[in-house]
């Protein structure tokens, strides 16, 4: 099932929370929803499963949109929110009455807490549950009716990093039996531990669409970080080439526009001995608040 | 449509306070009449369904605020966001909700009646005392409209929490005929228009269950009317806003 974004538009009064934001999920990879607190990222899902209606713009599951839908359930697990439960519910009715509603039988509401880990506490009170356990409780939901198109808003919010693997695990198995994931997170590590391809937005805007890997090349910052007792002499010889070279100390230089390997090739050619090459990945957090800059000068600029 | 009977009636009794709450409706009418036969010295049984339908009033008010809660706990609680992700087709969760709202309250008055009614006439027999229920006259056809009020009234709950959305300003407007229809009432007869007093919707709707409704203006049957088609227009806004919010 391929989700269709299509110029979705939605403002909450004179506030524009969505502007023309279109994007594709497809089927067989997690696609990780990535954007800062206060994108759009909750308004986008809410839009996709009808709760909030979009100002202009559509969002169509293989050509459908949800809201025509009679049992979406069996079709499209979601978990927008997992604290969107009634505490002095158990977690077993929690999900007899979601079951109840789609025709699912009742056996599957056992299943569905064996496979997360709560059938011990299936007949406790949520309110007696952990943010972790809440968690399991909303992806039992989003499994019940075993559906191939699963959409889960920040699921690791509250989640040690046991449970972040937990999770990430259970996506990625998802996705191998091809069906359509989109997880959205705020948290760029916890996006790369989870996600493969990427689909950014930042202030309600589309910023970018491509895999993990091509958004840090072009987004990161790559250096190459060289010590050497005759860093002066490799630097001059190194700008001679085209590239870019800032001094860190009287040894230590940073290095852009050329590979660690042309660095290596270029200090063996001179005799200049080499204490560190170090390559320099800029981290996905880096990346993300490059990218996401760009939309706010592009913003305020617009202005 | 029997799906979602079925889902709302599962989130109604899967919650201590909804069994608390008819405990208590059921209780207190029942240990009103029950006091009533165990300490007069002689039983009226006219004033017996008079006393059972006045300590209803309480049955009456934790009804609509169940009836109420069925949609504002939910906003409460934001699991209208699931219920509706799971139903998009929202006026099927209105129309669910509204049947089993009226459903338990089909039951609970109905408990309450025959319950009070038969308690009282035990009580009397340890007594050796005379009642013959048989004695009141209109019995069947107002205890009737007792219950059938009593489900209206859980309706017109609902009906204000699908336009509020809030469990207090719904518990609030429950007690709308204390609240509005006293104040509009008794406006209105300062005014000399008693006659339009008369078919504010809950007071209209009282002659279903009284046992010899004089007639004037109406009857058992169009006071009944009045009520009904007020409380099908507050659920109907209720349901059409329903539709068009974000939820």
């Amino acid at each position: 099932m391929t989700i269709v974004v299509e110029h979705l538009t939605k403002r909450y009064g004179a506030k524009t929370v969505l502007q023309d934001l279109s994007f594709e999920v497809r089927p067989g990879v997690v696609t990780g929803f990535l954007g800062p607190n206060g994108a759009g990222k909750s308004t986008t899902m809410r839009c996709m499963v009808g709760l909030d209606r979009p100002d202009a713009g559509r969002v169509t599951f293989d050509g459908r949109p949800y809201p025509s839908m009679d049992r979406p359930l069996e079709q499209i697990g979601v978990l927008l929110d997992a604290s969107y439960v009634h505490p002095a519910r158990s977690a077993r009715n929690h999900l007899l009455w979601m079951a109840a509603a789609s025709g699912i039988p009742r056996a599957r509401v056992d299943t569905v807490l064996e496979l997360v880990g709560l059938a011990s506490a299936a007949r406790t009170p949520i309110k007696a549950f952990s943010l972790g356990m809440k968690q399991r409780l909303g992806l039992a939901g989003v499994l019940l009716g075993d559906p191939h198109t699963v959409i889960l808003d920040e699921p690791g919010n509250g989640l040690d990093p046991e449970g972040i693997r937990w999770i990430r695990d259970v996506l990625v198995q998802l996705a191998a039996e091809d069906r359509t994931v989109l997880v959205s997170s705020h948290l760029l590590a916890e996006m790369a531990l989870m996600a493969s391809e990427l689909v950014v937005i930042g202030k309600g805007q589309l910023v970018d669409v491509c895999s993990v890997e091509d958004f840090l090349v072009r987004y990161g910052d790559h250096h190459t970080r060289v010590v050497s007792p005759r860093v002066d002499e490799l630097a001059t010889a190194l700008r001679e080439q085209g590239a870019d070279v800032a001094p860190v100390d009287d040894v230590t230089v940073t290095v852009r526009a050329a590979t660690s390997a042309e660095i290596g090739d270029l200090a063996a050619r001179l005799g200049v001995p080499l204490h560190q090459l170090v390559d320099q990945a800029a981290s996905l957090e880096d990346s993300f608040l490059e990218a996401t800059a760009e939309v706010r000068q592009y913003r305020s600029g617009a202005v | 449509m029997r799906r979602i009977i079925s889902s709302e009636w599962i989130k109604m009794r899967s919650i201590r306070t909804t069994w608390l709450f008819v405990a208590f409706a059921i209780a207190v009418p029942v240990l009103i009449s029950s006091l009533y036969a165990a300490f007069t010295s002689e039983i009226d049984p006219d004033t017996l369904y008079r006393a059972l339908t006045a300590a209803s009033i309480v049955t009456l008010i934790l009804l609509g605020v169940l009836g109420a809660s069925s949609y504002s706990a939910e906003h409460a609680f934001n699991t209208i966001r699931p219920t509706f992700s799971v139903t998009p087709k929202r006026a099927r969760v209105v129309v669910g909700k509204a049947i089993v709202v009226a459903a338990l309250a089909l039951v609970v008055q109905s408990i309450v009646v025959v319950g009070g009614l038969e308690i009282a006439n035990l009580i009397a027999a340890g007594r050796d005392l005379d009642l013959d229920l048989g004695d009141i006259e209109g019995l069947v056809p107002a205890a009737t409209g007792l219950v059938l009020f009593a489900a209206l009234f859980a309706l017109f709950g609902l009906g204000i929490a699908l336009i509020v959305r809030s469990t207090a300003a719904g518990a609030l407007l429950m007690l709308w005929p204390l609240l509005i229809e006293s104040v509009i009432g008794r406006l209105l007869s300062l005014v000399s228009a008693d006659t339009v007093a008369e078919w504010l919707p809950y007071h209209a709707g009282t002659t279903m269950f009284e046992l010899q409704p004089d007639g004037d203006p109406f009857g058992r049957l169009v006071g009944g009317l009045v009520f009904a088609v007020f409380v099908l227009l507050i659920i109907a806004t209720g349901a059409a806003l329903t539709t068009r919010r974000d939820a």
